[in-house]
């Protein structure tokens, strides 16, 4: 097939601006990369989860009793939505580690005899329980961390009595994908708590509950009306001392996940857009300066024969040929990329199944997507055309009206210019069109810059804060089951104390109309020293005498303002739901939870002077060593260790922050290069002539140093706003459950923005230099060849 | 000679903006054309004679009058419709060639075969015009002669009724203009074409059929050459 000769002129367009085609398509193949990658990782993660769900029968809910017997727990068989049900013993021990100061907790959980029943485990290694009074399963995390291995003896020791169990298989469950303790503990630290699943009738006898169960499971059959059994199920289970029910979207590990999954989504549609959005923008600004360049060549066409449609499409196909290879490299790219992070997410959250899919629609939509948002770059860019009429085209343009530019109006100010700076600014001034793209090229790649310069930045002062001003407390420790205030002179016995305070810390669903959210609600001192509330603007907020504070996640999840009502729905026996008013919106950088003072927590959802555990500074190191002799004790949390898991994780953050910096340098560099070479090809004819009027090469470069230094300067200034918006912005991708930031780029990253930013400035302005150093100035001249 | 009218311009003038300034190009012209003939419109830079050029090729629009080419009036044609006329009945040479630097001299010429209805053989036309050895160069590669035949081949490759040439000597060195004046005479006497060139040199004037003189955006003068002589024995 012969090429046509306006496609073959393409080609060679592109050929010969290649460095700068190249740029932008980096631009969009990056933007499709995290597209493609992203999209296709979230379906695999979620189809994988939902397999993994359906193949272990993961509970749609699960309630938390004192104690309630076989025969009770068969009745709620029968009610109506429910299609199966489960009794369990679940309960937290402490393990015992052979460094002495190390607490470690596991949970130890009763399984169906067969593995066939809800939560099922999926065993990674040796066999399921065939000795069920000394078989016991490990949770593969806790197993990896500890290093515990299928026929190891594990010592539990339980009320007392030692029980030597037998590692009869590591198992992964769909419960404890992500293992926390609780939702105090936020990631996972799998060396400090794990699960064990033992038969049931080891359970029940080792805890005192032959014949009954702690935990309940159920599946639904499709008649269910969740609400309503529900409602159902918090009656017929008060007199069993309930104590918490969850659907399965709240539960803990699966919410976790969800949230990641929701956050892969959120990215993978967000991010790309921004990408293609600056490549169409570059795009359209290379084709606008193109279309000018090559005003005669337009005409030419156009004296042939061609129609303003043929040379627009003509310079509209650049732009697409971008988008279509682009798009089908950055897709295809991107599904290669999915399938590595797909096992990389299953690894990291411990899913044993793994399925891996690739979505051609991706790939479909990625390339549709992006030559939509090419094509219409290159229409807009090539609009130019539209003007350019075949006869003026040929005339040399008609001069510019020579006007005095703004500056020479402030006389002190250009009087004190040398000649070749009021060159500089003239130059500026009178191109404006010009000096404006290659300015959006620098103030683009600042504010990128500046927001991803500024990202670790904001991360480790964020942690920083809430451990330091936020919450001060060296140890939180909470009790298995509530006790009475007078417990805190018992601990001055135990631990050398510089400061105690009690504490009320349970999970309470908070309600706004129909909104709901489980968090943990935390009394405290009204006069608390361990905690210092701030709202928004950094003003100090008190605890209040008997409102309650929300953090500012938990109060965007709930729709609620200050002065609001909120209810509080309570499970716990004998109590009523209460309400409570909002007195303030608090700034809490991890984790989502609400405060009241403990009194007025006592008053209206417990008894008086109840306390659920205590907050502690000490020097002590030894504290875990001393608690350990207290059984009611459940957890011992440092804040310091949180601190260290939180920096763990935040390792695999910080890599992505790096690839994020990697690009954006990428892009930036992409930006000005693109910027500066155009406005090079376009005066190579200026340059000639100030050649022939006997300028030195040197002398030339400066000139457009001068110019590029200006631009330089300008476009750092812009960009401090723009990219602080950025920043601003993007808060809202990183406010999750987990973190809820307010994002401001600190000082140091806006040096190290310009820095970068400069350094770009620098590589392109080589790129100028050679081209100044290699015209042939008088083949320029002579030449009206386009 | 003289044959049949093959264009016609009636009361014609264009007036512009120049920078600052509105320069009256041309003033109430009337011209006509014949099938076949070999016109030279002569007149110093500023006469008007490439405006004239450019409205009777299509490519600019009066400001008053009309231009006919036999009975269809191209004044009054549509964006589409002058697009269809350059395309189809006009063949356009430059002075500055104004060739793609990205296409070779053969690519050149098909990139207006490409688009016209009734294209001459490409390579026949490149032998004709002399460049059938570099019908691959590009035209960095060729010297200002070669191009300049570049562009009269892509002009005649797509079979027009009429050439329009705008100064095709204007940057060419005595011996290659000559020669190209020759192509032009070779290309009206055996294809028959209408070819009008504008020109400054009064000399070129002595190989027309007939000359048409302008000044200040008028004709002044319209002679006919009984011996127009060959291009060979021009002087300037």
């Amino acid at each position: 097939m012969v090429m046509k000769k306006t496609t073959l002129m393409l080609a060679r367009m592109i050929t010969r601006s290649k460095g700068q085609y190249i740029a932008v398509l980096t631009i969009i193949i990056t933007g499709l990369l995290v597209y493609t990658s992203m999209n296709t990782s979230a379906i695999n993660l979620g189809t994988t989860l939902d397999s993994y769900y359906s193949d272990n029968k993961f509970a749609d809910l699960n309630a938390q009793v004192v104690k309630i017997s076989e025969q009770q727990l068969m009745k709620l068989q029968d009610l109506p939505g429910v299609g199966s049900v489960q009794g369990r013993v679940i309960f937290d021990i402490p393990f015992e580690s052979e460094d002495k100061d190390e607490r470690v907790n596991v949970r130890i959980i009763t399984v169906h005899s067969e593995n066939a029943g809800i939560n099922n485990l999926t065993i990674v290694d040796g066999d399921f329980i065939t000795e069920e009074d000394s078989d016991a399963i490990v949770l593969q995390q806790f197993a990896v961390a500890r290093n515990i291995k299928t026929g190891d003896v594990i010592e539990l020791r339980i009320n007392g009595f030692a029980y030597k169990l037998n590692v009869a298989g590591i198992g992964a469950s769909p419960e404890y994908i992500y293992a926390t303790e609780n939702a105090q503990s936020l990631l996972p630290n799998p060396r400090a708590f794990g699960v064990i699943f033992v038969s049931e009738r080891l359970g029940q006898q080792a805890f005192g509950y032959q014949g009954g169960y702690n935990d309940i499971l159920f599946t639904y059959d499709d008649s269910v009306k969740e609400e309503n059994l529900i409602d159902t199920l918090q009656d017929d289970l008060e007199p069993f001392g309930m104590k918490s029910i969850t659907k399965r979207e709240h539960q803990l590990s699966n919410s976790m996940i969800s949230e990641e999954v929701k956050q892969l989504e959120r990215t993978s549609n967000s991010l790309p857009i921004a990408f293609l959005l600056i490549a169409a923008v570059i795009l359209a600004m290379m084709i606008g300066r193109m279309v000018k360049r090559d005003r005669i060549k337009i005409g030419i066409m156009q004296a042939i024969g061609y129609s303003k449609g043929q040379v627009i499409r003509h310079y509209a196909g650049y732009s697409l040929s971008a988008g279509l290879i682009g798009g089908f490299l950055g897709s295809t790219l991107g599904m290669l990329l999915a399938g590595f992070m797909t096992s990389y997410y299953m690894e990291f959250f411990n899913i044993p199944l793994l399925k891996v899919s690739f979505y051609y629609k991706f790939v479909l939509a990625a390339i549709l997507m992006t030559s939509a948002f090419c094509l219409i770059a290159g229409l807009i860019g090539a609009k130019g055309v539209l003007k350019i009429s075949p006869a003026e085209s040929m005339q040399t343009e008609a001069p510019r009206k020579g006007k005095r530019i703004l500056l020479e109006r402030i006389g002190f100010f250009w009087k004190h210019l040398s000649f070749s700076w009021k060159l500089v600014y003239k130059n500026i001034f009178r191109n404006k069109k010009r000096a404006i793209f290659v300015l959006f090229g620098v103030t683009l790649t600042y504010a990128l810059m500046l927001f991803t310069m500024g990202m670790p930045a904001i991360i480790d002062e964020f942690m920083d804060k809430h451990f330091t001003e936020f919450q001060t407390m060296d140890y939180n420790i909470s009790f298995r089951t509530p006790m009475h205030e007078r417990v805190l002179k018992d601990f001055g016995t135990l631990v050398e104390i510089d400061h105690i305070e009690g504490k009320i810390e349970y999970p309470f669903e908070l309600q706004n109309g129909s909104r709901t959210k489980a968090v943990p609600v935390i009394g405290i001192q009204q006069d608390t020293e361990f905690y210092t509330f701030k709202d928004k603007n950094g003003r100090r907020v008190d605890v209040p005498e008997d409102g309650i504070l929300l953090s500012s996640n938990l109060a965007n999840s709930l729709q609620v303002d200050i002065g609001d009502k909120l209810k509080i729905n309570t499970y716990l026996p004998g109590r009523d739901d209460a309400y409570v008013v909002v007195s303030g919106i608090i700034k809490q950088s991890m984790g989502i939870n609400a405060y009241m003072n403990l009194e007025h927590m006592d008053e209206l959802l417990f008894e008086k002077n109840t306390i659920t555990g205590v907050f502690i500074s000490t020097d002590d190191t030894n504290i875990n060593e001393a608690l350990k002799k207290v059984s009611n004790i459940s957890t011992v949390l440092s804040p310091s260790d949180l601190k260290k898991v939180f920096d763990q994780y935040l390792g695999l953050t910080m890599l992505s922050i790096f690839i994020m910096i990697f690009f954006s340098g990428l892009m930036g560099f992409a930006i000005v290069y693109n910027a500066t070479m155009i406005s090079v090809s376009e005066r190579e004819m200026e340059f000639s002539s100030l050649r022939v009027l006997g300028f030195s090469k040197g002398e030339i470069y400066r000139i457009v140093l001068k110019e590029n230094n200006i631009i330089t300067m300008i476009g750092i200034l812009l960009g401090i706003p723009v990219g602080i918006w950025m920043t601003e912005a993007s808060s809202a991708v990183f406010n999750t459950d987990m973190y809820s930031l307010s994002l401001t780029p600190t000082p140091t990253a806006g040096i190290q923005a310009a820095a970068f930013t400069i350094a770009f400035v620098v590589l392109a302005q080589i790129a100028t230099f050679r081209k100044i150093s290699t015209l042939d100035f008088l083949q320029a001249l002579k030449n009206r060849v386009s | 000679m003289s044959g049949r009218t093959i264009l016609k311009t009636e009361h014609l003038s264009k007036s512009y903006q120049m920078g600052e300034i509105e320069v009256k190009a041309l003033v109430d012209t009337d011209l006509e054309l014949y099938e076949g003939e070999f016109a030279v419109i002569l007149g110093p830079s500023g006469s008007g004679k490439s405006t004239l050029l450019n409205i009777i090729g299509g490519m600019d629009r009066p400001t008053n009058g009309k231009v006919f080419l036999r009975e269809d009036e191209i004044t009054a044609f549509t964006e589409r419709q002058l697009t269809d006329y350059r395309r189809k009945k006009i063949g356009f040479v430059f002075q500055f060639y104004n060739i793609m630097a990205s296409l070779t001299a053969r690519e050149n010429v098909e990139l207006s075969t490409e688009i016209s209805e009734d294209p001459l053989d490409v390579d026949q036309v490149m032998i004709d015009v002399g460049l059938g050895e570099r019908m691959d160069h590009f035209p960095s590669q060729l010297s200002g002669g070669e191009q300049q035949r570049v562009s009269i081949a892509r002009a005649v490759a797509k079979n027009p009724e009429i050439l329009l040439c705008d100064e095709p000597t204007g940057a060419l060195d005595f011996k290659s203009g000559v020669a190209i004046l020759s192509l032009l005479k070779k290309i009206n006497r055996s294809m028959g074409k209408t070819v009008v060139v504008i020109t400054h040199n009064i000399s070129i004037g002595e190989m027309a059929d007939r000359v048409i003189k302008m000044h200040s955006g008028e004709i002044f003068e319209i002679t006919t050459n009984e011996n127009p002589i060959e291009p060979e024995g021009i002087q300037w």
